[in-house]
């Protein structure tokens, strides 16, 4: 009895040996809000889901679209796209892929509750022609198109029946349904276990159609929301890969032997988000009225930020700041708008304050999340203390990005601090979600409620422009127009820290989305 | 004067003091802190608290000229933001004493004096409390409130808020002291007098049970202020004390333990020593006060 059990530990010993399990374990600062790849359009809920859901492309690590569900595609007609299917694909629960479930996932992310709708911007109809050829309809020729369509995750048609998950559950609402927790892809990776806001566990799909490039067999994804808790993982070799590195531990990362860093600009633009629509503002000292409805306020704070202080002493030179609301290297975007419209000037925004009848000033609630960005929480203190300056007692409510998003989603907020990333690296996407007005499936994200018509006009115009100078030319004149009327207060694109283990190797990505199909551990 | 001058150093307690240098001591960094507390506006010249006087410039930077204990991350001078948080724990400390004691004689008296269902009920709630760390009981107090109040007014309340958790959290040790000492005068012949007067209970709970009973209250609650101060601190610590746009000594530590990796050490350790002294020194007064008062000993 002894020696068969003995055999059999050396014949499971000799199994497992060539094919070594790698096992990875990353921190990072948030945790996905969702598992349903259409409920949020938000980084770190991305940056997960990419593992499980995949689209008809995706990007590879230098950003280029390249086939992933689609085997190819062609344009019969202008305003007709039909794909060909990659046959023998299955999702995650053993179905087969087929063109009905890439029909169902682009209804499913064009349906009211969906996050995604920008993505599928200018699309009218997707049809089913056979198992394996799909026809997207767009309403005009939309250049762009195959730009959003790695945004666009396909879900089984069958299973979300089943789970009664057709729609995208409203996180705005704080609502959840059962793709909210459970996934079922047809990605590298499957979804193994989830502890919301504690660890997120991915093993490596054995019958995913790609080679993968990767070699790892489990990943386990862990939030550390304290920075330094982070970095003491790191450090002690608790975890293999973390980010981001918080900016003043950079150099205990670099002197550290085992330890490498990946540093690069990143796509994303933090900026602070003005109610200017409501009449009264809300958490606020003035009654009856609105001070950020006059252009003057907001000139006075734009005056009143410091950003090369900001810069130098919290991101310690690793952000790049803004006059704009996008990166430049976004498709159609003119880096001659990237330095800020009005110099920082105390003295002008103090008179610009006492002009507009504020020189008493006013208090109001800055809302920010604490575990969303980059030193998030510091720098909303270090522009409380600015706009003190000019009188404005700012109130700072910093929270987890959990209370932060529903909270400012339901647009339950005067004033705010977030970031936007393009991920379809287009000029579109964020003049789309941030700038134009809120109605339909625009401006989801347009918190303050910013409406111009002609910048609504010239947005729209531009998605449908096929001429790249011609498209350039639309979306810096919707930009400028914004920019003079102050609709946000563009600060700075934030730097991206990554830091692992020497034997961790992964491209970095400006999106600042860690894709493990793209890493290999020694 | 001069009478009650002498009467006072002739005190029992007053002579045991003066020959406890550990207590003399002690009361010095106690006093002294409290000098600081109540002074703060006159000793610190710019207000940490005020966001106009921040300057981001000046922040991370290490002890030297002009800032002897260095900056904060905001640019606040340490030196100048202890004296502030300082202030701020004691007040919070003090107060939430002042809660708790007071809610806990009411309630230990009530047991005691009314004994049955009443008495029971207490006791068993008491029971369970004690169950809980205090800390997790001030956690459950600060996480309700931060719900039950709109947005906003979290921050603005976050000094009452931590008072109530805090007090809330430490109730039952005054409770379980009074009722015990309740039960045992209630049998006593002036309380058994009184009753046979046909005194009204509650009279008799107050005039004649509660003056016999202070004297273990008032080491107890000398104790508890240090407690209290180190669940404000920790409270702080993790966030959900004080918000870090008026820091208290936990709020600063927090701040502080961020930039341990990357070598501003100052602002997490000097905080942290103004915290354990100001502990310390609290602690071994309120052990030589138990000492003192103890007809047990010496």
């Amino acid at each position: 009895m002894r020696k068969t059990m003995i055999a059999a530990l050396v014949g499971m010993t000799l199994l497992a040996g060539p094919a070594a399990a790698k096992t990875l374990i990353w921190a990072s600062q948030d945790d996905a809000a969702t598992m349903d790849p259409h409920a949020f359009n938000h980084g770190m809920t991305l940056t997960v889901l990419q593992h499980i859901y995949e689209g008809l492309v995706r990007r590879d690590a230098e950003m280029r679209i390249e086939p992933a569900l689609a085997l190819s595609w062609t344009q019969p007609e202008p305003t007709i796209w039909r794909f060909a299917l990659r046959p023998g694909v299955k999702f995650h629960d053993g179905q087969p892929f087929t063109a009905d479930d890439v029909a169902f996932s682009f209804r499913r992310a064009m349906s009211e509750t969906s996050d995604m709708k920008v993505f599928a911007a200018s699309i009218t109809a997707v049809k089913a022609v056979d198992p394996l050829t799909v026809d997207i309809v767009t309403a005009f020729p939309n250049a762009a198109l195959i730009q959003s369509l790695p945004e666009i995750r396909i879900m089984s048609r069958a299973w979300s029946e089943q789970n009664n998950a057709q729609m995208p559950a409203d996180l705005k609402q704080s609502r959840e349904n059962y793709a909210t927790r459970h996934a079922n892809g047809t990605g590298p990776f499957r979804l193994k276990s989830r502890d919301v806001d504690v660890k997120t566990v991915l093993s490596a799909d054995p019958g995913w159609w790609d080679k993968p490039r990767h070699n790892i067999t489990e990943a386990t994804m862990v939030r550390i929301a304290a920075p330094a808790t982070r970095i003491a993982a790191l450090l002690s070799g608790e975890v293999d890969f973390a980010y981001p590195v918080p900016v003043q531990d950079i150099d205990r990362v670099e002197k550290t032997a085992s330890l490498k860093l990946l540093q690069g600009p990143e796509i994303r633009t933090m900026f602070l988000a003005l109610d200017v629509a409501r009449d009264e503002l809300l958490y606020s000292t003035v009654k009856g009225r609105n001070p950020f409805k006059d252009r003057r306020v907001r000139q006075a704070m734009y005056q009143a930020i410091d950003m090369a202080a900001i810069n130098a002493r919290i991101m310690r030179g690793t952000a790049v700041p803004t006059g704009n609301m996008i990166a430049p290297g976004v498709n159609s975007v003119d880096p001659a708008l990237q330095p800020r419209a009005w110099p920082y000037d105390v003295a002008a925004a103090k008179a610009l304050m006492a002009e507009a009848g504020y020189a008493e000033g006013f208090g109001v609630t800055l809302d920010c999340p604490n575990d969303r960005y980059v030193n998030d929480e510091r720098v909303c203190q270090a522009l409380a203390g600015m706009l003190a300056r000019i009188d404005i007692k700012v109130t700072l409510d910093a929270m987890p990005s959990s209370r932060f998003f529903p909270k400012i989603g339901s647009k339950d907020t005067s004033l705010n601090f977030f970031g936007y990333t393009p991920v379809n690296m287009d000029a579109y996407n964020t003049l789309s979600v941030m700038i134009h007005s809120q109605r339909g499936d625009q401006g989801q994200w347009n918190v303050g409620g910013y409406s111009n018509a002609e910048v609504d006009r010239t947005i729209r115009a531009s998605l449908s422009e096929m001429d790249p100078t011609r498209r350039t030319a639309l979306v810096t004149k919707a930009l400028t127009l914004h920019r003079e009327d102050i609709g946000h207060i563009p600060l700075y694109q934030q730097g991206i820290v990554w830091g692992m283990k020497k034997t961790v190797a992964t491209p970095l990505q400006i999106d600042n989305r860690v894709n493990l199909a793209f890493f290999k551990v020694d | 004067m001069t009478a009650l001058a002498r009467r006072l150093w002739d005190h029992d307690l007053a002579h045991a003091f003066r020959h406890d240098p550990l207590a003399i001591l002690s009361a010095i960094v106690v006093a002294a802190f409290l000098i600081a507390a109540l002074l703060a506006p006159v000793i610190v010249a710019k207000d940490p608290f005020d966001l106009r006087n921040l300057d981001l410039i000046e922040s991370l930077l290490p002890p030297g000229p002009g800032r002897p204990l260095g900056t904060d991350d905001q640019g606040r001078d340490l030196l100048a933001a202890i004296v502030y948080g300082t202030r701020l724990s004691l007040v919070v400390a003090v107060l939430s004493v002042v809660v708790s004691l007071g809610l806990g004689v009411t309630l230990g008296l009530i047991a005691g004096f009314a004994g049955g269902f009443l008495d029971a009920f207490i006791m068993r709630a008491a029971d369970i409390q004690l169950s809980f760390p205090a800390i997790l009981v001030a956690l459950l107090v600060d996480g309700i409130a931060r719900a039950a109040l709109p947005g906003d007014m979290h921050a603005r309340f976050a000094v009452p808020v931590l008072i109530a958790a805090i007090a809330l959290s430490g109730w039952v040790q005054y409770a379980r002291t009074v009722r015990g000492l309740t039960l045992a005068e209630r049998s006593k012949d002036y309380v058994q007098s009184a009753r046979v007067s046909g005194v009204a209970p509650a009279r008799i709970a107050r005039a004649h049970i509660l003056p016999n009973v202070t004297g273990p209250l008032f080491v107890l609650a000398t104790v508890q202020i240090a407690t209290a101060i180190l669940t404000e601190a920790t409270l702080s610590f993790l966030g959900v004390g004080m918000p870090p746009t008026s820091p208290s000594l936990g709020t600063l530590v927090n701040i502080g333990n961020n930039y341990l990796f990357s070598g501003a050490w100052w602002i997490s350790v000097f905080p942290g020593l103004a915290l354990v002294m100001l502990v310390l020194a609290v602690n071994l007064l309120g052990d030589w006060l138990r000492d003192a008062l103890n007809p047990r000993l010496g």
